[in-house]
């Protein structure tokens, strides 16, 4: 062994022992950020602690990437600032990706999306949807998406559908169903359902967590929900983990795991413990 | 501020002002129809009518017009008596509720500026019609209702111009007037400012128009007001044209 | 003075045993009063004697608490209402009274959103129901005989006093009435406007019009009048013919009214 080549490897053996030891160092702890007053995803129990889908999820996400969580519980409103003050690592907390919080935070891919669906009466004609509880994804299978909405389309010709204004639901319909329907914007979801209980509008549209909370309500009777269910897309991403910006490995290592939650089922399974649907993102 | 925005934004909301005309004119005009019978019964002299429009005044001008749109449109839907009467397409419908709200709304107020013109007219003109044998229907209408209509024109036109302001409220049952168009573009565009730049042009130019239609109403109505026609008007003679200069 | 015998001629107003009170205040206490036709009857008295009180049962402007008023052969009939105020029985009676009977007001009463034109012709049209073409001939007619013709499509307010009266007197006679009634006619007008509007009334008189006038004019009384009537205090004090109680043969009140 020359010279050079001990120093290279005295080199090496530094940059190792700098590097890779840092890095398991680092992300021996995760702290994740919640609201805690987003049921189903997150909320609080009565003795202070914390249950919920995302809870679940997480425990199973951290065994995956062989670190330990810990969770902080903080305010919606200030939750964004607080993750770039370093008060936590990660923010799980139902947050949507979307454009405009992409401008200050990163997101891991989604690992959760209830989608939009409709909301009827019972008794309305439009309670026969087809396609009922199926999922399409807007983005990663368009064609299919497409032909489900050209498919239900014909059942809304001359109905009268309820949407929250500015919502994505909006926009949704204003691409697929302003041409046959008439679509009334709501300052608020209330709003809607009451004009849907008293038969001035024949469907809403909105998220499915939504729409099966709603259908839940004793003082919604008679309201169900039907037909297909609509994500990804312009639709949104769904609700993903908001990172710090540059936080890339901690990125790569929530997308590893989401994906491996995604495909042996978990995601599904508590899904349907805490939703009573799937919300995978396909 | 995007100038060529203003321009598109000015596209989107113009076809909101069918919409907000139609709800200003209707509401009015079928408000002033309510709004003589109030009067009548203020005047009257006969109580329980009296009393029933003094309560009208009070409910109606006493609440937020919002309020009553609300109520209108969303309380009374909750009552399945309600969705199973007669009233029930009219009521459906959110265009006529927002009618039925502004022009109760407008009815109060109303009632209010013809009671002071009915006030007004004179007693004496009210009395050679009776003398001339006039009674009844025919006194009102001949004599003392276009001499109350000349007294409230003036505040008439402004309860129009406000009743179109007013209708900005209906965008919250859903119909798109020029409000709830801007509303629309706002959270399409963000652009807050420069929507409701617009939106207030467009609701000053229509007032604008309405305040002259109103006067030129009103000066039609009232040449009798004006300066007797041979009188005041001194054409200048070329000495006195001459002296100016 | 006209040479009419009034004792041959039918009654054209009588008011019997008349009676009005405006609450505790009695203005009227029991007038007794005929004017037959062609007869120019002035009604004097002081300022509170009942005497625009008297003029205005006739048409019904007031009511009376009491008596009875008949106009031609049509006798008013009043009735009392459940709270007790006395009206008219029948609103149609009246309204056909009145538009037989001329009024002219102290303060003309000219509707004011509408030209003299209109003014004339609104009764003849819109109550008396006569054709649009042949009420205008005839209100031009009347303009021109009360010397404003010229004024027809003025309005009220453009007008001088005496204009404005002039044209309330071609408005009553629009209605081709039997009786006219003058109220006090030119008190509220100008001194020097007062002589055109007796002129006119001058002119009626001599075309043998039927007239009751309250007035304050003690020519116009003097000269032009039939029969003068003197209201004190709700009655009449006196009465007779102008020759008669402006030479001394009325009462001490009314030569002492005619004094000043």
């Amino acid at each position: 062994m020359n010279t050079w080549t001990r120093i290279a490897g005295a080199a090496l053996t530094a940059v190792a022992l700098m590097t890779a030891p840092a890095v398991a160092k680092e992300w021996t702890t995760v702290k994740l950020g919640t609201e805690g007053a987003f049921p189903p995803w997150n909320s609080t129990k009565a003795d202070g602690t914390l249950e919920g889908f995302e809870i679940e999820l997480a425990d199973d996400l951290c065994a995956r990437m062989e670190v330990k969580c810990e969770w902080v519980v903080q305010a919606w409103k200030g939750i964004i600032p607080a993750l770039q003050a370093g008060k936590f690592d990660a923010i799980m907390s139902g947050m949507s990706a979307t454009a405009k919080r992409e401008k200050v935070i990163d997101f891991s891919q989604p690992y959760g999306s209830t989608g939009q669906t409709f909301g009827v009466l019972k008794d309305n004609d439009l309670a026969a949807l087809p396609l009922q509880g199926i999922v399409f994804p807007l983005a990663s299978k368009p064609e299919e998406a497409e032909k489900a909405i050209a498919e239900i389309l014909p059942y809304f010709k001359g109905k009268v559908i309820g949407v929250q204004a500015s919502s994505i639901a909006q926009g949704f319909l204003q691409k697929y169903f302003a041409n046959t329907a008439e679509i009334r914007e709501y300052g608020k979801t209330q709003e809607h359902d009451l004009d849907l209980l008293s038969g001035r509008v024949d469907a809403i549209v909105a998220s499915m967590a939504y729409v099966s909370t709603a259908a839940k309500d004793p003082a919604n009777e008679g309201l169900v929900q039907a037909g297909p269910r609509f994500q990804g897309g312009m639709l949104g991403r769904g609700s993903s983990i908001g990172l710090r910006k540059g936080s890339d490995d901690l990125k790569a290592m929530f997308d590893k795991a989401i994906t491996a939650a995604k495909e042996d089922g978990t995601i599904k399974k508590l899904s349907e413990k805490w939703f009573g649907f799937d919300v995978t993102v396909y | 501020m995007d100038f060529a925005f203003f321009w598109e934004a000015l596209l989107t909301l113009l076809p909101g002002v069918p919409k907000t005309l139609q709800l200003a004119f209707l509401s009015t005009g079928l408000g002033a129809i309510i709004a003589l019978f109030l009067a009548m019964m203020r005047l009257s002299g006969i109580k329980p009518l009296d009393w029933f429009a003094r309560a009208y005044l009070f409910v109606f001008r006493g609440s937020p017009l919002l309020v009553q749109i609300f109520l209108i449109y969303y309380g009374l839907s909750q009552f399945p008596e309600v969705r199973n009467s007669i009233f029930w397409p009219l009521l459906r419908d959110p265009f006529w509720c927002a009618i039925i709200a502004l022009t109760l709304n407008t009815a109060a107020y109303g009632s209010e500026v013809i009671r002071g013109g009915l006030l007004s007219v004179p007693h004496g003109q009210v009395e050679a019609a009776k003398a001339c044998g006039m009674s009844g229907f025919r006194l009102f209408r001949r004599i003392i209702l276009p001499l109350a209509i000349r007294q409230g024109l003036p505040a008439y036109g402004t309860e129009l111009i406000l009743m179109v302001k007013a209708t900005s409220l209906a965008s919250i049952i859903t119909i798109m007037e020029i409000t709830g168009l801007a509303a629309r573009l706002v959270s399409e565009t963000y652009l807050v400012i420069e929507v409701f730049v617009v939106a207030g042009a467009i609701y000053l130019a229509i007032n604008f128009i309405l305040t002259r239609l109103v006067q030129g109403l009103e000066y039609r109505l009232t040449p009798h007001l004006r300066e007797r026609p041979d009188a005041g008007i001194v054409m200048p003679t070329r000495e006195t044209a001459g002296e100016r200069a | 003075m006209s040479d009419l015998n009034p004792s041959t001629q039918k009654v054209a107003v009588s008011l019997t045993d008349l009676h009005k009170s405006f609450g505790s205040l009695e203005v009227l206490k029991g007038v007794n009063l005929e004017a037959r036709e062609g007869e120019v009857v002035s009604i004097l008295g002081a300022s509170g004697s009942g005497k625009s009180t008297m003029l205005r049962c006739i048409n019904m402007l007031e009511v009376p608490s009491s008596g009875l008023v008949t106009v031609g052969d049509e006798a008013i009939t009043l009735k009392t209402d459940r709270k007790g105020k006395i009206k008219p029985a029948d609103q149609r009676q009246v309204d056909r009274v009145r538009s037989r009977v001329g009024m002219v007001f102290q303060s003309f009463n000219l509707w004011s959103h509408k030209t003299i034109l209109e003014n004339v012709i609104e009764a003849p049209i819109h109550v008396q129901g006569r054709p649009k073409a042949e009420c205008i001939e005839e209100a031009e007619d009347l303009l021109d005989k009360v010397g404003i013709a010229d004024k027809r499509d003025f309005y009220p307010a453009h007008l001088s006093g005496g204009q404005q009266q002039r044209a309330a007197i071609a408005r009553a006679l629009a209605q081709h009435p039997d009786v006219m009634l003058f109220d006090e006619p030119t008190s509220a007008l100008d001194p020097e406007l007062v002589g055109e509007v007796l002129k006119v009334m001058r002119r009626l008189a001599d075309e043998g019009r039927t007239m009751l006038v309250v007035t304050h004019e003690m020519g116009f009384a003097r000269d032009v009048s039939n029969r003068v009537v003197f209201l004190h205090q709700g009655q009449i004090d006196a009465e007779g013919s102008p020759a008669d109680l402006f030479n001394g043969k009325g009462s001490e009140r009314f030569q002492k009214f005619i004094a000043g």
